[in-house]
């Protein structure tokens, strides 16, 4: 088996500590045994691909359940790339999602089933589909005669296999476009091995591990959840939707050693007065990634896992889950900055910081942050247009480097990079990366006006919370522009409200104002 | 400020996740937990608490709320209510 295979880690652990732990999930230790049986035996039903112009792919229809990551083995194991599908999300979304991918088959796991003959109704190409369980196979037979459908309670019991790699693609990500077209990032067995073999070195985990698991799996962070624990033979964890809104408790119930998640859940904690100092002593590692990390919040953070090193990761998914990480040191507190740093890039990654000519800007300078090397990935499904415009090749280089959109700045040569904020309308709602075009385009379509204004909303420590907007005219009914929308767009990408404003404030430039329109939020219903 | 106040408060700004769920601003009273209800999620609630901060301008101290209270409209209107008081 070649080593570039990301899931060679998990093959490894299961023949390795078949006995240890590889989840521990509602109540149940599932071992490596058990669910390296259940992804390969799914896997044999799993279709070859006919042409090999394009890797096979498998969607997974779920949220952090033991169908779903046994989904995501077994689309691996069979040598597909998998395309997780989150159930949160409007169906027509999935839909296209599904279609722009060619998948070929569908795992779906009990909770996302109900919505599975929504997800169907149009999609005409034959299709692989494994639900649950067996007792739901003859309705969905007789509705759906198209596909073929298997039951993932019923399986034979065969041999374990090795997996194997048909294509280049490991997973197909979709994110949020400015279009109003999501964007599919295909991201090779090369780029993620390489990742979780920089990170296997940076943390060193062994079989004792036990790492949380808190990103939904439509989020490329699940990545480092998985693969990193299952290459060491380490324990997954995952923690129900509810208790993710106070953790506190479950961390220690179940003794985690890596915590991972976005800076607001530690800032959630911190409201709910979760950070007590010493209150995590189990924990070694302290992971943050998806916006930016307060360094209130981190120093907090510090209190409560006195023995854990608490690191800063950034990364675009275009440049495999991480690509830069800084390591804040116990009690180094630094009154200059109120953002924990990113730091430097990961081992073998380059970044550099230019201006609009993709020139490179001295230390001091804020400019783009650019990177290149083995992380940077494949680029865009069947989009070579967006692909050309963010996979550049800066003057007087001779590599191809993946432009962030973010501006950044390193006040020194020896100081670590720092985050300032995005050069578009690019935000992050908890970690969710979203296009305000997007929103806007939405909104502009259900309203049928030609000018619509998103902007972040709350504003929070660690970013915003979400999305408000504005539009013009007093004849639109906003309650169901909102209602529609919600048909549209993931809830993250929704808005909460839509005021409606007699004019747009402008700025020096004429443009429109959104600090402006942001600040008459401030104390308003 | 009333408890009846905040719920009103938390009724507008979740004026969309109710006509979602085709419920009306009743339907927020007592023991109706916001999370539980499936009407939001843990970050949605955290952006309920950011924004009721920002309408009384005032930070809230939600440490010693009961994590199993905390979410139910009822009992954290009565608590923000009482905390206001307090101030």
């Amino acid at each position: 088996m070649s080593e570039q295979h990301l899931a060679g880690g998990f093959y490894r652990s299961s023949q390795r500590y078949p006995d240890r732990p590889a989840l521990s999930i509602d109540g149940e230790q599932i071992s490596y045994r058990q669910l390296a049986a259940l992804a390969s035996n799914l896997s044999r039903l799993l279709p070859e691909q006919p042409s090999v112009a394009q890797s096979p792919l498998t969607a997974v229809f779920g949220q952090r359940s033991l169908l779903a990551y046994a989904g995501i083995l077994a689309a691996l194991f069979a040598g597909h790339g998998y395309v997780p599908l989150n159930p949160d999300f409007p169906v027509a979304r999935l839909r296209n999602m599904l279609a722009r991918a060619k998948c070929r088959a569908l795992i779906i796991d009990q909770q996302a089933l109900p919505l599975l003959p929504q997800l169907l109704a149009e999609t005409e190409t034959p299709l692989v589909v494994i639900l649950p369980r067996e007792q739901d196979l003859a309705a969905h037979r007789q509705a759906h005669p198209q596909h073929r459908f298997y039951a993932a309670d019923a399986l034979e019991q065969e041999p374990q296999h090795m997996p194997v790699r048909r294509g280049d693609i490991a997973y197909l990500l979709f994110t949020s476009g400015s279009t109003g077209i999501p964007k599919g990032v295909m991201v090779s067995h090369d780029n993620a091995c390489h990742f979780i073999d920089s990170a296997r070195q940076r943390y060193q985990l062994d079989s004792s591990d036990r790492v949380s698991q808190t990103f939904a799996l439509t989020f490329d962070l699940s990545v480092f959840d998985l693969f990193l624990a299952w290459q060491a033979g380490a324990c997954v964890c995952v923690p129900q939707a509810g208790e993710l809104i106070k953790p506190g408790n479950y961390i220690n119930r179940e003794r985690l050693t890596l915590w991972f998640s976005v800076p607001s859940t530690a800032l959630f904690m911190k409201k709910f007065g979760e950070l007590k100092a010493d209150k995590y002593p189990t924990l070694k590692w302290s992971l943050f990634c998806g916006e930016a990390l307060a360094e209130e919040v981190a120093a907090r953070w510090s209190l409560a896992a006195p023995n854990a090193v608490l690191e800063n990761l950034y990364g675009p998914t275009e440049l495999t889950i991480a690509c830069t990480v800084y390591r804040r040191e116990p009690g180094a507190a630094d009154s200059e900055r109120s953002v924990v740093p990113i730091g430097e890039p990961l081992p073998g990654m380059t970044a550099m910081v230019v201006d609009e000519n993709l020139r490179q800007v001295p230390a001091g300078v804020q400019g783009e942050l650019i990177l290149t090397g083995p992380q940077l990935t494949l680029g865009y499904l069947d989009d070579a247009e967006r692909t050309r415009r963010a996979f550049v090749q800066p003057p007087d280089c001779d590599r191809i480097y993946y432009r962030t959109g973010d501006s950044v700045i390193r006040r020194s040569p020896q100081q670590p990079l720092e985050y300032v904020g995005r050069l578009d309308n690019q935000i992050q709602v908890n970690g969710h990366r979203v296009e305000l075009g997007e929103v806007e385009s939405a909104i502009r379509n259900q309203a049928q006006i030609d000018e619509a204004v998103a902007v972040g909303w709350p504003v929070t420590d660690t970013g915003v919370g979400g999305i408000v907007a504005f539009v013009l005219g007093s004849d639109i009914d906003t309650g169901q522009v909102l209602s529609a929308l919600k048909s549209q767009l993931p809830g993250y990408m929704t808005p909460s409200r839509i005021h409606v404003v007699e004019r747009y404030p402008l700025n020096s430039n004429g443009k429109i104002d959104r600090h402006a329109l942001t600040a008459t939020l401030k104390g308003k219903k | 400020m009333t408890a009846e106040d905040i719920r009103t408060f938390i009724a507008e700004s979740l004026q969309a996740q109710l006509q979602n769920a085709r419920l009306d601003n009743a339907a927020l009273a007592g023991d109706f937990d916001l999370l539980g209800s499936g009407l939001i999620d843990s970050m949605s609630f955290l952006n309920l608490v950011v924004e009721i901060e920002d309408w009384l301008g005032a930070e809230l101290n939600l440490e010693d709320l009961d994590p199993e209270q905390l979410t139910k409209v009822g009992p954290l209107c009565s608590f923000v209510e009482a905390q206001l008081a307090d101030a």
